[in-house]
Parts: C-alpha cells; sequence; structure tokens
C-alpha cells in the first residue's frame, strides 16, 4: 500500500488555482524529490499536506496510511507522523525549544497511546538528536528560532524532525538560504532518517541539495501539476537545461 | 441617579476623617486635606480620567477605619510570601507579627517613617510628600493626607541590600468595604542598591479600596528594582501611584504587574533628573470578566543622555477593557535623550477594550524617541507551527498567550518572583491542556 497517494488534487488561494490536478504515490522506505520554477505550487503542496486552512481543496483526494488526510487537523496529522520542514519556521518568543518540543512530542505520545518521556529520558533523547544534525546544546535554550540565524533555523528544523521521529517528511525548501557547509550538515542528518518505515518528500528549487540527499524519483511540478517523473537524473538533466521547457509545455496544454 | 447616592464630597471627608494620627508631617497633612477637598473626585471630563470613571467611589459605602485581621494563610497565596525582609500592612497598619526584619541589613533601614533612626528620619522627612505631586493628582492628595503609615526603605551610600524587600499591603474588609492608603518611601544613597517587590492584595473576592503611594527618590549612581504586584480579588479596587526621581547615573527598573481588581488605575512616572539616569517603566496587565485596568505613565526627561524603556503588555478577555497612556516629556534641557515605547495588547474576546495613546512631548531636538503599539489576537503563524508539530489548537492558543506575556516577566527581579509569577500565569491560561508543568520552561 502507498503511503501517500495524491489524487487529482485541485487547490485554490483566495480564488486563484495553484495545484490544478496533482497526482503522486509515495511508498514507505522512498524518497521523493518536488522541484518546479517558482510559483509553480511546491510550497503550496507541502502546506496543503500538513493542513495549513487557507488553502482551498476544491477537488481531488489525498489519502495517508489508507485514511483522508484532508479531513484531519494539522496537529492529528503530525501525530499520526506528518512533519513538514517549514521553508520560514517562525520565531516563538518566551517558549525555548526544548520547551516547544517535550510539548510536542508528549502530544504526539499521548494521541499515539505511547507513555510519555520523563525529564531524564527527554533530556537525554535532545542530546543524542542535537548531534546527528550538528546543533549547538545552547540553542535547545534559546527562544524557538528566535535569534537564529537563517541556516540554525533551518538545521533546527531538522532537528525538531530528528526528535519527532515522523513516518512521512516533507522538507519545504530546506536548502534555501543555506550555505554549502549547512546544506551538507542538513542533508547528512536527513540521509540519517532514511528508513524502510519511512518516506521523505524533497521539495526544492534547485538540484544542489540532491547531491547530498540523492532522491528515489524526481517530480517535476510546473503550473500545478507534475509534468514529468523520473529516477534521480532527472534532476541533472533540470539542473543543465532549466524548467524552461516543461513551462513552454505547460503553457500550451 | 438614585437618592442613596452620597456625595462625592462625603467619599473625601470620610477618608480624611478617618485617616490615620501616625503619619509624619501634621502641616504638609493639612495642606494635602485641603488639596483633596478641592480637588474633589475626578471625573471623565478630565483628560486623565476620561476612560476611567471612580464613581464607584461616592456610590460604595466604605469602612474607613477597618480593623480586621488578615486571614489566616493569607501570606502564603502570594509570591515571595517567604521573603526574609518583609513588611505587611493589614489596612493601611503594621502587623508585626507578620512582617520580619532581620538585624542585619547592611546598614540599611526597612521599617515604619516614624521609628527610623533619627538622623536618617530627617532626611526621610524632606523627601517625603515632594517626589510624588499631591497638590494637583486626587488620589496623592488624598493618599497624603490619610495614610496611616509610611513605610520606608533606606540604603546608605554605596551598600547593597542583597536579599529582596518584600511590602506586602492588603486590604481586608469585614462588613463594608474597606479604605485604607498604603505609603511607600524607597530611598537610596549614593550607588546604593535594592531590590524592592511591593504587593497589593484582597483576599478572596472581597471589595477593598487601596490608594496607594509609592514615592522612590534614587540618588547618583544608586540602583532599584521595583516590582509592584496587585493581585486577589477582582472586585477589589487599586488606585497606585507610583513616582520616582532619578539622579546622575541613577538606575530604576520598575515592573508592575496587574491580576486582580475590578477597577485599577495606575499612575507611574519617572523624572529623570540627572545625567545618564535611566528608568524601565514595564507592566503586564491581565484582565478578564468586567475588570478595568487604566494605566498612565510619564517618563520626564529633565536632563541630558537620559535612557528609558518602557514596554506595557496586556492580555485581556471577555468584557475587560484596558487603558494605556504613554506621556514622554523631553525638556529644553534633555539633549540625547534616547526613549523606547512600546504598548502591545492581545486581545482573547470579541467584547474586550482597548484604548492606547502615546503622548509625546519633545522641547529639545537632538534626541530618539520610539513607541509603538499594538491590538491583534494571536497570530495564525505561529499558532499553525505549533500545530503541526502535534500541539492541538487550544493548548498552542495557551501558549502562545503565555509567551506573549513572558518577555515582561524576563526582566523581573529577583528571579523566585519571575518564576512564580510564570507558574501564575501559566496555570491561568494552561490549566487543563496537555503541556508539560510549567518548571519545565527553563529546563
Amino acid at each position: 500500500m502507498n503511503m501517500l497517494e495524491i489524487k487529482d488534487l485541485h487547490v485554490s488561494v483566495e480564488e486563484k488555482e495553484i495545484l490544478r490536478g496533482l497526482s503522486l504515490s509515495v511508498k514507505a522506505g522512498e524518497v521523493h524529490a518536488i522541484m518546479g520554477p517558482n510559483g509553480s505550487g511546491k510550497s503550496t503542496l507541502a502546506q496543503v499536506l500538513a493542513g495549513r486552512d487557507d488553502y482551498e481543496v476544491t477537488s481531488g483526494s489525498v489519502s495517508y496510511e489508507g485514511e483522508d488526510l484532508l479531513e484531519l487537523d494539522p496537529e492529528e496529522r503530525a501525530c499520526r507522523g506528518l512533519f513538514l520542514a517549514f521553508q520560514y519556521p517562525v520565531q516563538i518568543p518566551g517558549i525555548s525549544n526544548s520547551y516547544f518540543l517535550k510539548a510536542a512530542l508528549n502530544a504526539q505520545k499521548k494521541y499515539r497511546g505511547e507513555p510519555e518521556l520523563d525529564a531524564f529520558e527527554f533530556s537525554a533523547l535532545l542530546k543524542q538528536k542535537a548531534k546527528l544534525v550538528e546543533i549547538d546544546e545552547a540553542l535547545l535554550h534559546r527562544a524557538v528560532n528566535e535569534g537564529f540565524s537563517g541556516g540554525e533555523k533551518k538545521r533546527n528544523e531538522i532537528f525538531q524532525m530528528a526528535v519527532l521521529e515522523p513516518k512521512l517528511c516533507v522538507l519545504d525548501e530546506t536548502d534555501s538560504g543555506l550555505d554549502i557547509d549547512a546544506l551538507k550538515i542538513v542533508a547528512r542528518g536527513v540521509n540519517q532518517m532514511r528508513s524502510p518505515e519511512r518516506a521523505i518528500i524533497v521539495v526544492t528549487h534547485y538540484q544542489r541539495l540532491l547531491e547530498y540527499i540523492v532522491p528515489d524519483f524526481v517530480h517535476v511540478l510546473v503550473d500545478g501539476r507534475i509534468a514529468k517523473s523520473g529516477g534521480k537524473e532527472l534532476a541533472l538533466e533540470l539542473e543543465q537545461k532549466g524548467y524552461a521547457d516543461f513551462e513552454r509545455a505547460a503553457a500550451s496544454v | 441617579m438614585s437618592t442613596q447616592t452620597i456625595q462625592k464630597s462625603d467619599f473625601i471627608e470620610a477618608c480624611i476623617a478617618a485617616g490615620g494620627d501616625a503619619a509624619p508631617l501634621p502641616k504638609l497633612r493639612e495642606e494635602a486635606a485641603a488639596a483633596a477637598r478641592a480637588l474633589g473626585l475626578p471625573h471623565t471630563k478630565l483628560e486623565e480620567w476620561r476612560n476611567t470613571s471612580v464613581r464607584v467611589l461616592s456610590e460604595t459605602e466604605f469602612d474607613h477605619r477597618p480593623s480586621a485581621a488578615a486571614p489566616s494563610g493569607i501570606l502564603r497565596s502570594l509570591p515571595m510570601q517567604d521573603a526574609e525582609i518583609r513588611l505587611v500592612f493589614v489596612n493601611g497598619r503594621l502587623d508585626e507579627a507578620l512582617s520580619s526584619v532581620p538585624r542585619d541589613l547592611s546598614g540599611a533601614y526597612v521599617g515604619l517613617l516614624r521609628n527610623a533612626p533619627e538622623s536618617v528620619q530627617e532626611r526621610l522627612l524632606s523627601v517625603y510628600g515632594t517626589v510624588a505631586d499631591w497638590r494637583t493628582l486626587h488620589f496623592v492628595a488624598l493618599n497624603t493626607a490619610c495614610a496611616a503609615e509610611c513605610a520606608v526603605l533606606w540604603v546608605p551610600t554605596r551598600a547593597a541590600l542583597a536579599r529582596p524587600v518584600h511590602i506586602i499591603h492588603l486590604g481586608v474588609s469585614s462588613g463594608k468595604p474597606a479604605a485604607s492608603h498604603p505609603r511607600l518611601l524607597c530611598m537610596l544613597d549614593e550607588a546604593a542598591e535594592a531590590t524592592v517587590v511591593e504587593t497589593f492584595a484582597v483576599p478572596g473576592d472581597q471589595v477593598a479600596f487601596l490608594n496607594s503611594v509609592t514615592e522612590i527618590k534614587v540618588a547618583a549612581d544608586a540602583r532599584l528594582f521595583h516590582s509592584r504586584l496587585q493581585l486577589g480579588s477582582e472586585k477589589a479596587l487599586h488606585i497606585s501611584s507610583l513616582q520616582a526621581n532619578c539622579a546622575d547615573r541613577a538606575k530604576v527598573e520598575q515592573t508592575t504587574f496587574t491580576y486582580g481588581g475590578a477597577l485599577v488605575r495606575n499612575d507611574t512616572g519617572s523624572v529623570l533628573d540627572g545625567e545618564a539616569a535611566e528608568t524601565t517603566l514595564n507592566a503586564l496587565y491581565i484582565a478578564r470578566n468586567e475588570q478595568h485596568v487604566d494605566n498612565h505613565t510619564t517618563l520626564d526627561h529633565a536632563k541630558p543622555n537620559c535612557p528609558s524603556f518602557e514596554m506595557y503588555k496586556g492580555i485581556v478577555d471577555d468584557k475587560a477593557s484596558a487603558v494605556f497612556r504613554g506621556r514622554i516629556i523631553v525638556r529644553p534641557d534633555a539633549q540625547k535623550t534616547d526613549s523606547k515605547q512600546s504598548n502591545m495588547n492581545l486581545i482573547l474576546s470579541d467584547d474586550a477594550v482597548i484604548n492606547s495613546k502615546p503622548q509625546l512631548e519633545i522641547f529639545a531636538d537632538d534626541v530618539r524617541c520610539t513607541h509603538g503599539a499594538t491590538i491583534g489576537r494571536i497570530d495564525d503563524e505561529p499558532l499553525f507551527y505549533l500545530r503541526s508539530r502535534g500541539i492541538d489548537a487550544k493548548a498552542a492558543r495557551h501558549l502562545l498567550t503565555f509567551a506573549f506575556a513572558s518577555e515582561v516577566l524576563d526582566a523581573i527581579q529577583p528571579e523566585q518572583l519571575k518564576n512564580e509569577l510564570e507558574a501564575l500565569i501559566f496555570a491561568r491560561f494552561a490549566a487543563g491542556d496537555t503541556l508539560p508543568s510549567s518548571d519545565d520552561l527553563h529546563s
């Protein structure tokens, strides 16, 4: 069974149709890259999956582990194992990173009927995961994303992902704003999370990230639809030729 | 209007008639009484009182000589209840059994003005009534005419009181609502340091009227942390005037935390009366049901090179209302003034009312004054962010409400007070949620 099954998805924002019949199937263990030019609907797809309600799904369906994902609140999706690494993580002054993560992890565990972690177990878990994404432990005690550099924010997203251990990870332009060293660290963190039980969707504009997170499938998203799907070599082709051909093809439909 | 209404002057007269006899300076007292009579009670046609009616004072029959004792265990309900240096006043009178003043105070004096050592008393008396303006401010006049006692904190030159001083004023009614006029004078000599917490509390859901005046006189290079807490009954009437005067390089950091009270009016001001003096005025007011909280602040830059900071934050729910008027005066002499003011309000209901008004009066040309006010609800972006991590919408909202408050709390001294207020607010907003306890906030 596919973990995620998107069928003919149409999504509008303020009357404007952004996704126009997108279909995608993702199995556990797979890494999918969704590439596309600006405005093609990449981030919309990521946000719709996570449950942001500014987007109106006008038709089509999304099933996650056999259930209608669109019927679930954002928190329920998270508790069932869906994680979105934000393109622009928000800062939350007044709440420490570590408190935030404890609240999130315990909420998820409670939802799933698993025992919550005690202070000792939680602290050990944070330390271990902090190493994984090479995040400074001092950042754990600072307010969520407050005063973080662009790179620290992105690393913090991957850190949260590592702590929450989701089944389906959606990375929304996690590479944007990262220098090459930070990019490698983030990629290393993501690669360590690859497993047969977990699926990862990497949304990106550039091929660069895919040199470090090598996908099983690449999809080209143009004008709200998947224009072409292929293996990792498709990303290289895009790097050389750009999106222009796809955009012309889409425009002529 | 009903025929039962008591004449306005009756309220003032009743206060004055009951005024304590132990307070100092009988002549000042008489002059203040004359001023109080002449001023009467403020009405909403006055600009300063446009948004706050005190009619309840003339319409309520108060007990002006309340004799109720403090309910047992009352201290346990207050933050910083175990402060070693502590004066507890019940309806304006010192309760010695509840108070605690250790012998060794590094030469400082904490106690009643009338019991102060003679040499110090003389100096205190020369300051008493000169910092807060009893000639034009209605309730300062009334307090100066009626205060039963005056609490004093005095710290000599270069001395530092390491432990916080807690001055607790309880308004306790038995039968008719109690009225009292608490008074505190803080005087720090050169390069002295102290931390003071001043708590005004009314137990349970009692009605009581507390009309307080706090005068703060800080000499050159001295530093004072002052916190004012308004706690307890949401039916209480708190009118509180706090005025500081800062000499060269003196520093006052003042935070007001308003939680209780049906009617709360705080007039808070500081005169930056020496070069490079600094004042911070922060506040957090949390109101619900029909509570009304009015904060009027004045930062008066009289000398050059003075920074001032002001952050007033409110969380207003139900039909509660809040007023902020932030006046900044920059006198012609006060070049290089650097003043930052912000008033941020979080509204949790459709019926909450906020009235925010900055008032800048700048008479110098080389100054920087910034101000900003916001009135809004919880932002969608952080709410979605928390929910996307598995925290349910209700808990996420509560956590963000708490987070909004914490910026003010972070500046509070001492740490213990900060933690206790944090726990109080956390419990108010996040009780019943599946969030980790507030003890984990700093882990």
